[in-house]
């Protein structure tokens, strides 16, 4: 593994069965990530974006082990998540953490704050007492609340005072690596920049590495170095956010970034529309899976699937256009 | 007359289509009074686009929904204001009479096609139904004029999807019927509530598109209520900017985004990420809008924004702005601006 990598992922694959009938007999596969490869390096943001099913967030959980891969390996400082004892895995939970995108479902209506940022602590050994409160109060004036607050209960507080009780609880057993899953899509548009703002805050305090998983291309390019563009289970384009939106590549990355609405003129372009619907991941399409939609297939499309590679430094994409 | 009305029937362009007039749409809950929607005023001119734009709570949906006569009461109350349709108030109409307007001259699409779209019935019993109910046509013109509708919206296969249920089709596929229901009857006003925001990025800009065509063809003037700033630079000739149930900016879209001039919208143009922008300048720190939206049941005193305004001053705090006309069309409420 190259130095530095604070995570490698290889070729990992989650495939959902698809039960039907009274003896609940496996008729198919949603293939939901199939076979994603990437790294994510110390202190960095790696984007994933992508539509609705494309498979970013089961991607996210499958890292998390919070969804058990079916194929493909996952490298968490240097350890194989795969291979790894019960002992380990408890550990690993201390230096992974997740935000989710919704603040309301996320965190236990009956707990109040102080127990919601406390108990990981106490779960692991790694405050208790006085000490833990102490880090309660501490972690509350990072994310932009105060330590009085910690008395209350979810229901008190407003949506992105809940974001940022979720940011904390993240935060709380001070890990390596949080993935973030649309952590501001749930919020109203004028309390985003508070959270994402905080995010950026947070990641230069504490050395932190992100996987920020959301639909939004404009905020995903604020906050990400690199991005990896998903489609039906495949990554279709990985660069860095200056490459990936000066030049982006893939017909799918060019189509998804005309169709954002843009309140600026000046970046106003001609718009890509894509004919039809995402297919159903239960059927991906033969060959490249962007095949039916793409404006710009030619007769190996449909044939076979492009492999991800690099087409420019350090900017990889998996068309046959391209290639 | 008060200054608001002045100020709200001032901005009235001749020949408006429909003139909300210091409208007051109120709840009553346990809580207290809600009050959702508290002396809005604006017009809406034929053949236009008019984006009302604001973040949830702001009182865009419940103002679309007051037009359409959907606020249940109780717990809502219409506690004040006028809503002229062609002249006609559409606040003192009785039930049946809204019946007859309500899809027919003026029709709304709704964010959420699933919940909007009743699951039991076939996507073209309930797009023909309009034809039945408003132009008391028989079941089988009706039925033809559904698939006309559902070909006119581009959906492929129109004869075959005509017979499906709402959840055999996509969303995608579901906000077309739902815009093929809305323009059946030819309406004169169509409100979208938020129409692409329960869809992806490449669907939405189908049905942008879509809406800007059929839009071409049928005339309509449309309301667009979406708090995304992109659409409405995107759609809408003029924008008209909520906060907290008050119409606080009105301004043509391009000066709008150009120069927007009360704080709640600069700050909103300014706290939000634009693509590309990163790429090409470097990252700048996002501006924030501290604080957050206040709670309808206790609104503070003076200006509703004061407390998140960088720039309040004492007389912010003590007494609410009035609605103040501007050159070129533009109105804002705001101590600061305009004076």
């Amino acid at each position: 593994m190259p130095v530095g990598h604070l995570l490698e992922v290889e070729g990992l694959r989650v495939h959902f069965p698809v039960r039907r009938g009274v003896l609940s007999r496996t008729v198919g596969y949603v293939y939901a990530v199939d076979g994603v490869s990437f790294h994510v390096a110390k202190g960095e943001t790696l984007g994933i974006v992508g539509e609705s099913g494309c498979g970013k967030t089961t991607m996210g959980m499958a890292v998390l082990r919070l969804i058990e891969p079916t194929a493909g390996r996952v490298t968490f400082e240097e350890v194989d998540l795969g291979r790894m004892s019960r002992a380990q895995a408890h550990d690993l939970r201390r230096r992974m953490q997740i935000i989710f995108q919704d603040p309301y479902s996320s965190l236990n209506p009956r707990m109040a704050v102080k127990n919601i940022l406390g108990d990981p602590m106490r779960i692991h050994g790694l405050y208790s007492g006085r000490q833990c409160a102490e880090r309660v109060a501490y972690l509350m004036e990072k994310v932009g609340l105060t330590p009085e607050q910690a008395n209350r209960y979810p229901h008190q507080f407003s949506g992105g005072q809940r974001q940022r009780i979720g940011i904390a609880r993240a935060l709380a057993l001070s890990p390596r690596l949080i993935i973030g899953d649309e952590p501001v899509s749930a919020l109203d548009v004028s309390i985003r920049a508070q959270i994402i703002n905080l995010l950026i805050d947070l990641q230069q305090e504490f050395a932190l590495s992100y996987i920020i998983i959301s639909h939004d291309l404009a905020i995903v390019e604020h906050i990400c170095d690199r991005i990896a563009v998903m489609y039906l289970g495949k990554i279709v384009e990985l660069a860095s956010y200056k490459e990936l939106y000066a030049t982006p590549r893939h017909p799918y990355t060019q189509a998804l970034m005309s169709a954002v609405p843009t309140t600026d003129p000046r970046t106003r372009k001609q718009r890509i529309l894509l004919p039809g619907d995402v297919p159903n991941p239960i059927e991906p399409p033969a060959g490249c899976r962007f095949h039916p939609r793409c404006p710009q297939r030619f007769e190996p499309c449909a044939r076979s699937e492009p492999p991800l590679r690099e087409v420019a430094l350090g900017h990889a994409a998996a068309c046959f256009r391209l290639h | 007359m008060t200054r608001a009305e002045e100020a709200g029937a001032s901005s009235h362009g001749a020949g408006a289509l429909l003139e909300v007039d210091d409208l007051k749409t109120h709840f009553l809950t346990f809580e207290g009074v809600a009050r959702a929607v508290d002396g809005v005023s604006f017009h809406l001119a034929g053949g236009e686009t008019l984006g009302l734009v604001g973040e949830s709570g702001c009182g865009k949906s419940v103002t679309a929904l007051t037009a359409m006569g959907l606020i249940k009461t109780p717990p809502g109350r219409i506690a004040g204001g006028r809503i002229r349709f062609k002249g006609q108030d559409l606040l003192c109409l009785s039930p049946a009479e809204m019946r007859h307007i309500r899809g027919n001259r003026i029709s709304m699409i709704f964010q959420e096609p699933m919940t909007s779209l009743n699951p039991v019935f076939t996507v073209g019993d309930q797009i023909a139904e309009m034809f039945v109910f408003h132009r008391q046509a028989g079941a089988r013109e009706s039925r033809e004029r559904a698939v006309e509708m559902l070909r006119k919206v581009q959906i492929p296969n129109p004869e075959k999807r005509a017979g499906e249920y709402p959840h055999q089709l996509s969303g995608g596929m579901r906000q077309r019927a739902m815009i093929a229901m809305a323009l059946a009857c030819d309406p004169e006003i169509l409100i979208a509530d938020e129409p692409t925001t329960a869809l992806d990025v490449t669907i939405q800009a189908q049905i942008l598109e879509l809406m800007l065509q059929l839009k071409q063809d049928t005339a309509a003037a449309i309301i667009m209520i979406t708090h995304d700033l992109g659409i409405i630079a995107e759609t809408a000739q003029r924008v008209v900017v909520m906060y907290a149930g008050r119409v606080v900016e009105e301004a043509s879209t391009a000066a709008l985004f150009e120069e927007p001039l009360h704080p709640y919208t600069q700050g909103l143009l300014r706290s939000v990420p634009r693509m590309g922008h990163r790429a090409r300048y470097g990252r700048q720190r996002l501006a924030e809008i501290e604080g957050m939206v206040p709670s309808l049941y206790e609104l503070p005193e003076g200006c509703a924004f004061h407390p998140r305004c960088r720039e309040a001053r004492a007389v912010c705090r003590r007494e609410e702005p009035q609605i103040r006309q501007l050159d070129g069309g533009r109105r804002i409420r705001c101590w600061q601006r305009g004076g």
